[in-house]
């Protein structure tokens, strides 16, 4: 019985969570399409938000991560001399599932946090009331530029984070196995690479929505004190980490 | 003259306490209308239940003609954008300037809307705010922008609730200014206030709410009011 109650709850949540976003994206594209100049500025400040100011350290943390994969790598190329297998597998695994996989985690760590507790503070302070009652739709206008933001931010967040995991794994390379920039760069930039970046950028753009969904979703509930905040962005925390692995599994399970 | 507010047998029963019980309000276009009611008393579920934003227990509540139970979320907007609404305890968002603040209420970018709103700061007194973040607002500057903000869209009927609140020395010249906006261009008013003294002198009628009911009150003597210069 508490499976099937817990099963309901997770689809109420889903189906909420993508009512949501659907209704955030129309809401936001209709007020793109109207020229309200509000939603311009609320899209500049997201895109500053959830773009520029996350890269101080998405790249760094994406750069170690290539470190980690190339010493890794590069300790396997000094016992087994396979350089063509282990560099091509290497930098498509690299940019279809380790660099996506790291930015999504970044991302639900940024976005469903910090939107879970925005629409919290939004709640206490009224202001979702208050938007009710100047007769607009909530939703489009705390919800649609941080979404038209987030969607933004993933083919830059991928393009970026990918180019410093590489960069990051062709040291330890050269270190450790002795592998040059060129021939290591020869693989990273290969066609082959550019489309597992593709398929990477897809991810990431699929994780993204998660991580926007549960945010908005578990932010949307209604709060009782100022301390539910914090309750929720653990909450919207742990339900997007849940959300992106389990999508990451069964993306890798069917391809 | 058509009813631009009326409650209909309107109940409203909230963890077990009957906060509203059966009450009947009628509010015709141009007419001013005060409940008095202490703190507690449900004057806020009242400004709640009027532009839709909570469902009552039992009875109707028709804003503009249109039974707010039966009509969708988007039909209830639109009805509220006809309305002018302070509510209390404050309504601004805090990451917006007081200028977008307005902006926001009268919903379109245009010159002529510009215009308007700067007047309103300017009859306010906020002409030198119209860039500050509404968060970086005293509290009597966030309820003078709520004031100025309710005007903002030309509305037909106007919801206050406790108005001047937190408006201190301010609290005769907001008063002024309300009255301007709404007796000489015969705005409907609906005011929730514990002030009846206040509720006399801007109302035409007066009803006090109490254990959920609402008893026609006698709107004091000597506070009949009095229609200033109309330069809106």
């Amino acid at each position: 019985m508490d499976t099937l109650r817990g099963a309901a709850k997770l689809l109420a949540a889903i189906g909420a969570a993508a009512w949501l976003t659907v209704r955030a994206g129309v809401g936001m594209g209709r007020r793109i399409v109207a020229g309200d100049a509000l939603a311009r500025r609320q899209l500049a400040a997201g895109l500053s938000l959830h773009i520029w100011r996350p890269l101080h350290t998405l790249l760094p943390l994406a750069a170690l991560a290539g470190a980690i994969a190339g010493i890794g790598a590069g300790r396997l190329l000094t016992i087994y001399n396979a350089q063509l297998p282990v560099l091509g597998a290497l930098a498509e695994t690299l940019l279809r599932d380790i660099v996506p996989l790291l930015v999504g985690l970044f991302a639900c760590g940024s976005v469903s946090v910090a939107l879970s507790s925005r629409l919290g503070a939004m709640a206490l302070n009224r202001e979702i009331e208050a938007l009710e009652t100047l007769g607009r739709d909530p939703v489009a206008y705390a919800l649609g530029p941080t979404l038209a933001a987030v969607l933004l931010s993933a083919p830059i967040h991928m393009l970026l984070a990918g180019i410093a995991a590489v960069i990051g794994c062709g040291a330890p390379l050269t270190l450790i196995a002795n592998v040059g920039w060129p021939l290591w760069s020869g693989f990273a930039f290969s066609h082959d690479a550019a489309r597992a970046m593709l398929v990477g950028m897809a991810k990431l753009l699929l994780y993204a929505l998660i991580a926007f969904g549960v945010g908005s979703a578990v932010g949307a509930k209604p709060l009782r004190s100022p301390a539910d905040i914090g309750r929720r962005a653990t909450t919207a925390f742990t339900a997007g980490l849940l959300g992106i692995f389990s999508a990451a599994a069964l993306w890798t399970a069917l391809s | 003259m058509s009813a631009l507010l009326t409650f209909d047998g309107v109940s409203l029963v909230l963890g077990g306490t009957r906060l509203l019980d059966r009450v009947d309000l009628n509010i015709e276009a141009g007419e001013r209308v005060a409940i008095v009611a202490d703190s507690g008393a449900g004057k806020s579920w009242l400004l709640r239940l009027s532009i839709g934003l909570a469902r009552p227990s039992s009875g109707t509540v028709r804003l503009m003609g249109v039974a707010l139970e039966e009509a969708d979320a988007d039909t209830r907007r639109l009805l509220r954008a006809r309305c002018g609404v302070a509510m209390q305890g404050g309504s601004l968002l805090s990451d917006l300037s007081v200028e977008e603040n307005m902006r926001l209420a009268i919903g379109t970018d245009d010159r002529r809307a510009g215009r308007r709103i700067d007047r309103l700061l300017l009859e306010y007194g906020l002409e030198q705010m119209a860039a500050t973040c509404a968060d970086a607002l005293s509290a009597g500057e966030r309820r003078r922008v709520e004031l100025a903000r309710a005007f903002v869209r030309d509305p037909e009927l106007l919801v206050l609730d406790e108005p001047f609140e937190g408006a201190f020395a301010r609290g005769d010249m907001l008063e002024a200014q309300v009255r301007r906006r709404i007796v000489p261009q015969g705005r409907a008013l609906l005011l929730l206030t514990q002030d009846r003294a206040l509720a006399g002198r801007l109302c035409e009628r007066v009803y006090r709410l109490e254990r959920g009911r609402l008893t026609p009150a006698p709107v004091q003597q000597g506070a009949a009011v009095t229609v200033p210069d109309a330069t809106s």
